[in-house]
């Protein structure tokens, strides 16, 4: 399966619909990249979110800085805060 | 009497409600106002209620409570102790937070009445990352950690006291949990981490041996000890998966949450109908979603088109039908001005367009937005428009047209293929052609029907088609005439050839279709309308015909479908009127471009769908 990249901001209800994700796949990751199934159905729901598309690389980049980001707030964290939840793990995009 | 059975074959299905839409899967809720993971809540999916809660980017937890309308997410009164990892139980507007970490772990009890909270009963041991059920005046809280380490005791609260009942097989922390006092559930749980399953009567843990499809833990979950769904959790990622649980065994559910799963995830609601929230992968844009489920394990039953139903409640007969639905959308414009006879190449999420009057570029659709392709080498400035084209964005080519579309027109026998960035030259045109003419087919099986050539001593009005191998033109079976300004759609060995100008008769539009098998032509059903300059897309068993001009002054909207035998007019019209435009797609997804000068940006995109309807018989 071919994958499309965006970045969009999910306004909330209804920014993905069920009947929606049953035409395509979809998956949020950190720093509102998604990966969106390519075909015609997700096209038509970038173009609906006003996503904006990246490469795969662009779009990798931006979850490696957000995941980073959180990997380095978990490490800041005292030992007893660690125990609460797991580091952060990478992220590879489909 | 006639029996229905009598008359159809089949006996009529008694149900006491219509059938429902098959959708099951998560639709994404509102946004959580204060972004938030580790949080508890209680309710239903369209009258929740999400409480305490941790934020791992400041370190902080949080005595933010928030109720959700299945809509919109609002503030409301505040925990008195700011905690997270509590247990939740209960309505919006009668719940019960109890226990959680500060650190440290708290027994504190906290009852919700809709608007604020106030205190009850303390837990007998202090814990957080317990499993919790039921309501307000009857809940249940099990096993968690403590700082003696993880816990199998269990608890039960009446609304005023939490007292000691049966432990649980394993000590188990972050479980997936819900039902009520005296049938709950608990799946999956660290530490380490499990899919263990257990149940608990109201007296009693067991251990089903059905366990999970995946071990993991923070664990949302909805529903009944009988019917439940759990989602979300660590290890991640993706932390999306979600299994329904029949009371017997576990499934993979195939409708995966999307963005608001992860570690500490919670959920509400049912089986059937879900809410997820607070999930790690979530919790820093406050994610939510919901879950709905109309599949015949609810009891419903699922619309189907044809079927026959006697409602017992409203003591009705009813049948689903089915209508076509055209909706028409503007997508991205086109980056070149649009104008005059373009030409158009691969499908709707791999398209190109190219060329128009004037112009010699090329546009590369991906289904959402169009990026420059390649120029067609010598042809700026008058451009090419008007001729054959097909193939796919990376391997187009188009033929023949009009080098200059001021009287008199130039035509040209030229070909030129398309690799996916450059445009280069190959064989001539048999017959030199100034356009007028489609084509449908690959690089290297390209045919191409009639067309107007002016460069004598070839015929002004050439009756047969050319066929293309990927370098070298030959000529092709005969039409019963020369067609121009037609739609020809399909492939090289099944394509249709529809309507257009024939001459000798210049400037009328006619309705002749014929359809060519690789060999022959064979004159087919006509179309609805007479019609020249449309657009035509899609194949011999289905396409459509879009726009044009019924004669050289008189605009047509309508589309009309094939079937594969006859042409009938379609669900709906192209808004916005387009004659010797461009257009890329099938029958039932398919865009629009062109067909201007001076040309236009504007891009129509055609989506063809279906909504089922459900009719009652009525007697006259």
């Amino acid at each position: 399966m071919a994958y499309k990249y965006c970045v969009a901001t999910n306004w909330g209800k209804d920014f993905f619909t069920a009947r929606e994700r049953m035409n395509f796949h979809l998956s949020g990751h950190p720093g509102n990249v998604w990966v969106v199934g390519d075909n015609l159905y997700g096209a038509k729901w970038i173009k609906k979110v006003n996503g904006v598309s990246k490469t795969k690389d662009e779009a990798q980049a931006i979850v490696d800085a957000e995941v980073l980001k959180a990997q380095q707030a978990y490490d800041a964290l005292t030992d007893e805060e660690k125990l609460t939840h797991q580091r952060p793990t990478n992220i590879t995009l489909k | 009497m006639a029996e229905y059975k009598g008359i159809k074959g089949f006996k009529v299905q008694s149900l006491d409600a219509d059938p429902v839409p098959a959708v099951a899967g998560w639709t994404s809720g509102g946004n959580q106002t204060s972004f938030r993971t580790m949080q508890a809540g209680a309710g239903t999916q369209t009258a929740a209620v999400a409480f305490g809660g941790y934020s791992f980017t400041t370190s902080t937890n949080f005595n933010t409570t928030e109720e959700y309308d299945g809509a919109t997410w609002t503030s409301s009164g505040t925990l008195g102790t700011a905690r997270r990892e509590m247990g939740g139980a209960g309505t919006q507007t009668a719940a019960l937070g109890f226990g959680g970490r500060v650190p440290p772990d708290q027994a504190l009890t906290e009852e919700y009445n809709g608007s604020t909270w106030t205190s009850g009963g303390s837990l007998g041991t202090a814990r957080a990352y317990m499993g919790d059920a039921g309501t307000q005046t009857a809940a249940l809280g099990f096993g968690g950690e403590s700082p003696a380490g993880v816990l199998t005791s269990t608890e039960e609260y009446d609304g005023a006291t939490w007292t000691s009942s049966g432990a649980m097989p394993v000590a188990k922390y972050s479980m997936g949990s819900c039902g009520t006092q005296t049938a709950a559930l608990s799946g999956g749980g660290a530490n380490p981490i499990t899919a263990i399953t257990m149940e608990y009567n109201g007296a009693t843990w067991t251990t089903n041996p059905a366990t999970m499809n995946s071990a993991r833990y923070g664990i949302g979950a909805a529903g009944t000890q009988t019917a439940a769904l759990f989602f979300g959790g660590e290890p991640q990622p993706p932390g999306n998966e979600v299994e329904s649980w029949d009371g017997t065994s576990w499934s993979n559910n195939p409708a995966t949450l999307t963005s608001s799963g992860g570690g500490f995830t919670y959920g509400v609601g049912t089986n059937t109908l879900a809410l997820s929230f607070s999930g790690s992968q979530g919790y820093l844009s406050g994610a939510t979603e919901e879950y709905t489920d109309y599949s015949p394990y609810t009891g419903q039953t699922v619309e189907n088109v044809g079927q026959v139903w006697y409602n017992t409640t409203t003591k009705a007969l009813k049948y689903t039908s089915q209508t076509a639905v055209g909706t028409w959308a503007t997508a991205a414009n086109i980056p070149s001005a649009g104008n005059n006879g373009m030409g158009g190449a691969g499908t709707l999420t791999a398209g190109l367009a190219m060329g128009g009057y004037a112009l010699s570029s090329s546009s590369e659709y991906d289904g959402a937005a169009w990026t420059a392709g390649g120029t067609i080498p010598g042809t700026t400035p008058v451009g090419w428009s008007g001729g054959t084209s097909g193939g796919t964005q990376t391997a187009a080519v188009i033929a023949g047209g009009s080098l200059s579309p001021s009287s008199p027109y130039n035509g040209s026998g030229t070909t030129w293929n398309y690799d996916g960035s450059t445009w280069t030259t190959s064989g001539s045109l048999v017959w030199i052609n100034r356009g007028m003419q489609g084509g449908s087919g690959t690089q290297t099986a390209m045919l191409s029907g009639t067309g107007y050539n002016d460069y004598a001593p070839q015929p002004s009005y050439p009756t047969n088609s050319q066929s293309y191998d990927g370098s070298v033109w030959t000529t092709s079976a005969s039409l019963p005439t020369n067609y121009v300004r037609y739609n020809q759609f399909g492939t090289y060995s099944a394509a249709g050839l529809a309507t257009g100008s024939k001459n000798p008769s210049p400037g009328s539009a006619f309705s002749d279709f014929n359809t060519f098998n690789g060999t022959a032509w064979t004159a087919g059903n006509p179309t609805v309308s007479n019609r020249q300059s449309g657009n035509g897309v899609g194949t011999l068993s289905a396409a459509t015909l879009t726009g044009g001009y019924s004669d050289p002054s008189t605009a047509i909207s309508t589309m009309e479908e094939y079937d594969g035998t006859s042409w009938a007019n379609g669900p709906s019209n192209i808004p916005t009127h387009i004659s010797e435009g461009g257009s890329i797609g099938s029958a039932s997804v398919s865009i629009y471009y062109g067909g201007q000068t001076p040309g236009t940006l504007t891009v129509q995109e055609y989506t063809k769908g279906y909504v089922n309807n459900i009719q009652t018989v009525t007697v006259s």
